[in-house]
């Protein structure tokens, strides 16, 4: 081996040991900052869910979850229905789609018994192209067992990428740590109201088709077994398709599943009520505040159908 | 494969270490050529078909020209049909649209169909590349390449393959010639060059790119404070996105004892219009300098025909980022600026800025026409084009805020802008290169564990893989 080669090898070596105590010293001030953070809307619902204080009315999905479905009117209603007060959280978040719900149910049903789960989905986030959104959760990856199961099976090199405590904490992560320890509580249970009203005279992107949707096996595998689970943990889970403003396709193979997996399945995906009502629309594809009201009240009637006080 | 791929960290250190072991050419051309085609392939395996169809048909019209007799004739063909492949996956829809709707607005139908074919990814670079080749073996400036799998490598040569540099055969051919031995200089130089495009693509283009595109791609429910962010923003995005590709690929290539062109020269502190062109995306602008302007007639003509020439080479040089009207808008702004500084020079003579005011002035007027010109080029149609034109000149309030964009984006952006004014001033050599070796190493590390903390870690395509 020549000069050269050793010298570099020399320089490699000292590169790797520094970037892996660099690695080591920031894993351990991230993960023990991590575990201390407050119940906030400025993380991920895959990651807040395994720290915050255990609600029994648990709302999740997407940002159509976090912006459609007022947890303060839910939980009012809910107490009267179910006949005892209920502590409802809205977990949605942008980008967090089915596969990453679903994970998140699973894990918290490993350490809490919810009375109600309600998973906003919608068929389109069955596409294998959100499989990898499930990677927010990385900051648990060594803490949560379940979760590290899903996050390996959805990427094959996570199990190596996975090992370094910096890139867990990617893609400006201390950053939304910060803004969850120090913007304090949420003010509305997570739910984010939507002020502006959608402009019909501007130019929107087409709506999401199920037309060249590829499923993805690993989901539509999850949704069973999540199916299963809350079957035998006596846990109620409904699912959801709340309204778009101008439907472009249906949801068939959210109604299908959960036909088969037995899940009552409530569908406003094309209500007539909501469709084409602008007033009641920030975008085409998010209700704005009155829009959210009045979904979650029309929701709440629907609710009075499915959850009778238990025995 | 991408650069910003965990397989490409598998990838090309297992590509260098195969490489150096193996100690003659004549084991390292197929080798490369093999590693070359597999980095391809991992995108649509089946379009690998199309480079070797194209580096055919450039090898045998080589060889057949210089053979001597018909040269114009092999020349034609050769470039017809690297071109009618270009064209049938590129441009063909483009035109077809454009046919249709003139016809139809005569009352005539077109019956011919849109072909349904995804763009080969960087099949304008290795075209080019290919055809720079050829012109310089009929103008007798190159000797044929007699060895087919050199001559493959050099169309294929995977840092350079799908977004260049557009490399220039007389440059990187004779390379693949030599025996290039490890140097623990060329490998570290490489590595460094290789981190900053790394920097450049992670954390500063794709973080900026979630602003660009929440703006671009919803016109209408953005104000024109936002749309002149989101236009500054989308300037530095592509900068930094092909640059920091450039980066990479001149790294890499350097890491293996190859040298290729620089391809970005710090381009946003160019003084004016004439000058940015020989900064930005040198390969390509020097390519349609040598085998467009110049055979036009370049600028030895009258003047109006110099004009002409100017505004041909920027149209088509629109043309080749892409089919599509914002494209080619955005090279007749560029061929309209070219156009007005060669008559302003012609009426006024070229400027001396021989103060620090007149040079920021000058700097920061250039920019403005660049990113005037982004607009077209990064809008989804030209209709949107002209209203956030319109909306940035009228329709000013609060921008849209994203923290995590203007925290880590805006970071980034000074660093970058920090580094540029910095090798443009000639100031000292920066932390990669200082003479304390534990500053060298730290800022290594610092530099790779911002990119892993604030990176924008999602694998996003380059923008330039398009064209």
């Amino acid at each position: 081996m020549n000069h050269e080669v050793k010298h570099f090898l020399r320089s490699l070596t000292v590169v790797a040991i520094l970037l892996i105590a660099v690695d080591i010293c920031f894993g351990l001030l991230f993960d023990r900052a991590f575990l201390r953070l407050p119940r906030s809307d400025k993380m991920p619902s895959t990651i807040c869910h395994r720290f915050v204080d255990r609600p029994q009315v648990m709302l999740i999905g997407s940002s159509r979850c976090h912006h459609h479905y007022d947890a303060t009117l839910l939980a009012d209603s809910i107490a009267s229905i179910v006949g005892k007060q209920a502590d409802v959280f809205n977990y949605g978040l942008d980008a967090i789609y089915v596969g990453s719900s679903l994970a998140v149910i699973e894990s918290m049903l490993q350490r809490h018994t919810p009375d109600l789960i309600i998973l906003d989905a919608n068929s389109h986030e069955f596409d294998v192209v959100y499989r990898k959104t499930i990677s927010v959760a990385s900051p648990i990856y060594w803490s949560d067992d379940i979760m590290r199961h899903h996050i390996n099976a959805a990427v094959w090199s996570n199990p190596l990428t996975m090992l370094s405590s910096l890139y867990r904490y990617r893609n400006a992560m201390p950053l939304r740590m910060a803004e969850a320890k120090f913007g304090g509580p949420p003010p509305l249970r997570g739910f984010v109201p939507l002020d502006e009203v959608l402009d019909t005279t501007k130019a929107y992107p087409p709506g999401p088709t199920t037309e060249e949707l590829v499923v993805d096996s690993l989901v539509v595998g999850n949704f069973r077994h999540v199916a299963r689970l809350c079957s035998e943990k006596n846990v109620r889970i409904l699912v959801v398709d709340s309204p778009r403003f101008r439907p472009t396709d249906n949801s068939n193979l959210v109604r299908q599943l959960c036909r088969e997996c037995n899940i009552p399945f409530i569908d406003f995906y094309d209500t007539p009520f909501f469709n084409r009502r602008p007033e009641l629309f920030y975008d085409p594809g998010h209700l704005n505040a009155t829009g959210a009201h009045i979904f979650t009240s029309l929701l709440i009637d629907e609710l009075r159908n499915h959850l009778a006080p238990r025995q | 494969m991408l650069f910003n791929s965990f397989k490409f960290l598998i990838f090309f250190p297992l590509v260098c270490l195969v490489y150096f072991l193996l100690r003659s050419n004549r084991s390292r051309t197929p080798f490369l050529l093999v590693a070359s085609y597999f980095f391809y392939m991992n995108w649509k395996p089946v379009y690998a078909v199309l480079i070797l169809a194209s580096t055919a048909i450039t090898y045998f019209g080589a060889l057949l020209m210089e053979r001597g007799g018909r040269k114009r004739l092999w020349l034609s063909l050769a470039i017809i049909l690297n071109l009618a492949i270009l064209f049938v996956f590129k441009y063909h829809n483009f035109i077809n649209g454009a046919v249709a709707t003139l016809l139809n607005a005569v009352g005539l139908r077109w019956p011919v169909p849109d072909f349904r074919l995804l763009l080969p990814v960087g099949i304008s670079f290795y075209t080019f590349q290919a055809l720079g080749y050829l012109i310089d073996v009929y103008r007798g400036t190159l000797r044929a390449e007699r060895n087919f799998l050199t001559y493959a490598l050099f169309v294929s040569f995977f840092p350079q393959l799908v977004a260049g540099p557009i490399e220039r055969a007389r440059n990187l051919l004779p390379q693949f010639h030599q025996e290039h031995r490890f140097s623990y200089t060329e490998a570290r130089e490489g590595l460094c060059q290789m981190l900053w495009g790394f920097f450049m693509k992670l954390c500063v283009a794709d973080v900026l790119s979630q602003y660009v595109d929440a703006v671009f791609n919803n016109v209408g429910q953005h104000n024109g404070t936002s749309m002149a962010i989101a236009s500054i923003f989308f300037a530095f995005q592509i900068y930094c996105d092909f640059g920091g590709y450039s980066n990479i690929a001149i790294g890499a290539a350097r890491v293996m004892g190859f040298g290729l062109m620089e391809n970005f020269h710090r381009p946003y502190l160019s003084l004016g219009i004439k000058e940015f062109w020989k900064r930005w995306h040198i390969s390509l602008s020097s390519w349609f300098m040598d085998y467009l302007y110049i055979p036009l007639g370049g600028n030895r003509c009258s003047r109006g025909r110099h004009l002409f020439n100017l505004m041909v080479t920027f149209l088509v040089s629109g043309l080749w980022h892409g089919a599509n009207w914002t494209f080619l808008l955005w090279g007749a702004l560029h061929g309209v600026y070219q156009v007005v500084a060669t008559l302003w020079r012609q009426l006024f003579g070229i400027r001396q800025y021989n103060s620090l005011l007149k040079r920021i002035v000058a700097r920061l007027f250039c920019f403005v026409l660049v990113v005037f010109a982004w607009i077209f080029f990064r809008a989804n149609n030209v209709g949107e084009a002209f209203t956030i034109v319109s909306n940035i000149f009228t329709n000013w309030a609060m921008p849209y805020v994203d923290t995590s964009v203007f925290s880590i984006g805006l970071a980034g952006l000074a660093l970058l802008v920090a580094k540029d004014v910095k090798d443009e001033a000639g100031w000292p050599v920066g932390a990669f290169h200082s003479k304390r070796r534990w500053v060298r190493y730290l800022s290594v590390v610092g530099m790779i564990s911002f990119i892993l903390l604030f990176g924008a870690l999602d694998g996003s395509q380059f923008i330039y893989f398009q064209f």
